[in-house]
């Protein structure tokens, strides 16, 4: 469960972007991020795509390591293209689909519900692509068969604009979750946060206590591989006792949840508690000034990173105003 | 001058139950002493108190001749360290040069210095190969051990380890306690442990029953104290019942004592 995480979680490699000053490497996505929304052509992001895959290759990260998480993210992937195919109507039409909406159609789609939620626990491989090979049917049903009662008849239009802004945004999320994953899996979060520190420090101006800010944040992303193990372990001390978290009704599966969620809040809370202990017994005071053990020290391929981005980002905003892109 | 002495010390976590009661001691520097007892029996709150993670209103506690208070916890702090029983607990870092590093980094000390303290102290404790690895991968002597190399590393003249091996599997409690043993000759060492096995290391023990101290004696004494350790709900040592049960049975020769030990193995 734990591999699968992929935020917070450091791939030790010696590439040149682990070696990058984190604050270029900050400064860097957030710059490629501005980017990647200032452009609205897809041949750009595919350019920028092409860029990243270049800049994963050369950070010898396993590309496994990012594709967890746009695993996670397949879900909202699907549905956003789908939307977009669906409910934009700009541009040329390519497809029209007619769709007979009968009273058999709704039978078959009730049948098919029910056989879901009773069998679905049976499936054990492939289960997500089994639920969209069933929910295609039943549109495919509803293009060929127009008998058993008709209701209305109703058309999906597929447009080139719909099927480009789809594709687009889809693009767009992948690139933003590839740039975000190589930030976290070459950057320790101890150097996050000093880089977050020094680049934050202006905030002092306003009496926000930054240093407090970043140890927070830092201890967060140090303890979401370790929670996510615990909560695996109680997953199944739970599941040895017969407690299955796919099965019963709404009411049950709340209650078999909040068997996950108690011991997890109990367990935080110790471990909180804990660590407090630990670092207020090492001498840490919240907001004392502190050395650190990583000096972050700009050498000069941190200021061609910089001027590169630069370059990047006066080219993207260019190529949106002169060719209105 | 001892270099802890505790006063009349009480504590209480609610009105009804004391935690701590009265408990008045002295420890030499270069001492080390074992702090033994059973659940409940106040010796984590005892050390607690004694870095200043607790604090209370009745009794003192002077370390280095420096009364404990809130005006002096940042200097009593610089002379005494703890290792907490999960090591778990108590990473900030991400790698095991970070960890180390925390604490130094709280006491502002510069990087050139940091750097040398970090690799002395991790080999010390045999872990300076594991300095750029996450403590989450290491094992649980590992971890302790790091937990112990990010204490030492502040050096301080004090050592707490608070049931530093309880939570980890023989191989890592001889790992630990090796590290232990190894600066039993520079630090004052207090050990809290329930098993008194663990005590033979040190030069003292000190038994807790309910908030009280029960006995106070050299090892070598204290460990034949079988009654008191036996009413403080403590195992006493296997040692010392092998030893009784020769004397007792008045065995002489291989052979009777080979049985002996047999018998009453099965009895157990």
């Amino acid at each position: 469960m734990n591999g699968k995480i992929v935020f917070g979680q450091y791939y030790n490699s010696n590439s040149w972007i682990h070696r990058l000053d984190p604050r270029v490497k900050l400064a860097s996505v957030l710059l490629f991020m501005i980017c990647l929304f200032v452009v609205e052509n897809i041949y750009c992001l595919l350019g920028f795509l092409g860029f990243l895959f270049i800049l994963i290759i050369t950070s010898k990260i396993p590309f496994v390591k990012f594709l967890n998480s746009i695993k996670m993210m397949t879900f909202v992937l699907i549905l956003t293209f789908i939307l977009q195919i669906i409910f934009r109507n700009d541009g040329e039409l390519l497809y029209s689909f007619n769709f007979n909406l009968t009273y058999l159609a709704i039978g078959i789609m009730v049948a098919l519900l029910i056989l879901w939620l009773l069998f679905s626990k049976y499936i054990k491989y492939l289960k997500n692509l089994v639920l969209i090979i069933l929910v295609a049917s039943v549109f495919i049903y509803q293009y060929y068969v127009n008998f058993g009662g008709l209701i209305t008849i109703y058309n999906i239009d597929i447009y080139s604009g719909g099927l480009l802004m789809g594709s687009y945004i889809v693009l767009r999320i992948i690139a933003l979750l590839l740039i975000s994953s190589l930030l976290t899996l070459s950057t320790t979060p101890t150097e996050l946060n000093n880089a977050l520190e020094k680049m934050l420090g202006f905030l002092k101006v306003f009496k926000i206590k930054v240093s407090i800010l970043t140890m927070m944040m830092s201890i967060a992303l140090r303890f979401i591989p370790t929670l996510i193990n615990e909560s695996d372990k109680i997953l199944k001390a739970q599941a040895s006792r017969g407690c299955d978290f796919n099965e019963g009704k709404f009411s049950e599966r709340i209650k078999q949840i909040i068997s996950l969620i108690v011991p997890m809040f109990v367990i935080a809370y110790k471990r909180a508690y804990d660590l407090a202990d630990a670092m207020e017994a090492r001498g840490y005071v919240p907001d004392r000034k502190r050395s650190s053990i990583y000096v972050l020290k700009y050498r000069l391929k941190d200021y061609l990173v910089y001027a590169f981005d630069l370059g990047l980002i006066a080219a993207c905003i260019f190529v949106k105003v002169r060719y209105a892109f | 001058m001892a270099i802890i002495e505790v006063n009349n010390l009480t504590y209480r976590y609610t009105k009804k139950k004391y935690a701590l009661k009265d408990v008045s001691f002295k420890i030499e520097r270069g001492e080390f002493v074992s702090i033994v007892g059973h659940n409940g029996s106040g010796k984590s709150t005892l050390g607690k108190l004694l870095c200043g993670l607790l604090q209370t209103k009745h009794g003192e506690i002077l370390i280095d001749g420096i009364k404990l208070s809130d005006d002096t916890i940042d200097e009593v702090r610089q002379k005494i360290g703890i290792v907490f029983q999960n090591p778990d607990n108590q990473f900030v870092g991400v790698t095991v040069k970070n960890d180390i590093a925390f604490g130094l980094e709280n006491r502002n000390i510069d990087v050139d210095e940091m750097e040398k303290r970090i690799k002395k102290y991790a080999t010390i404790v045999g872990m300076d190969e594991f300095l750029d690895k996450n403590p989450e991968n290491l094992s649980g002597g590992q971890k302790q051990r790091v937990a112990i190399a990010s204490v030492l590393a502040m050096e301080t003249d004090i050592l707490i380890f608070d049931e530093a091996t309880s939570m980890i599997d023989p191989l890592g409690v001889k790992e630990v306690t090796n590290a232990i043993k190894s600066l039993k000759e520079e630090k004052t060492i207090i050990y809290i442990t329930h098993n008194l096995d663990e005590t033979l290391m040190g030069d003292r023990m000190i038994v807790l029953k309910n908030g009280e101290i029960v006995l106070d004696e050299k090892i070598d004494n204290a460990i034949k104290q079988k009654d008191i350790l036996t009413n403080s709900n403590l195992e006493p040592l296997e040692q010392m019942e092998l030893i009784e049960l020769v004397n007792k049975n008045n065995l002489n020769r291989k052979e009777e004592v080979e049985k002996v030990l047999w018998q009453s193995a099965y009895q157990k």
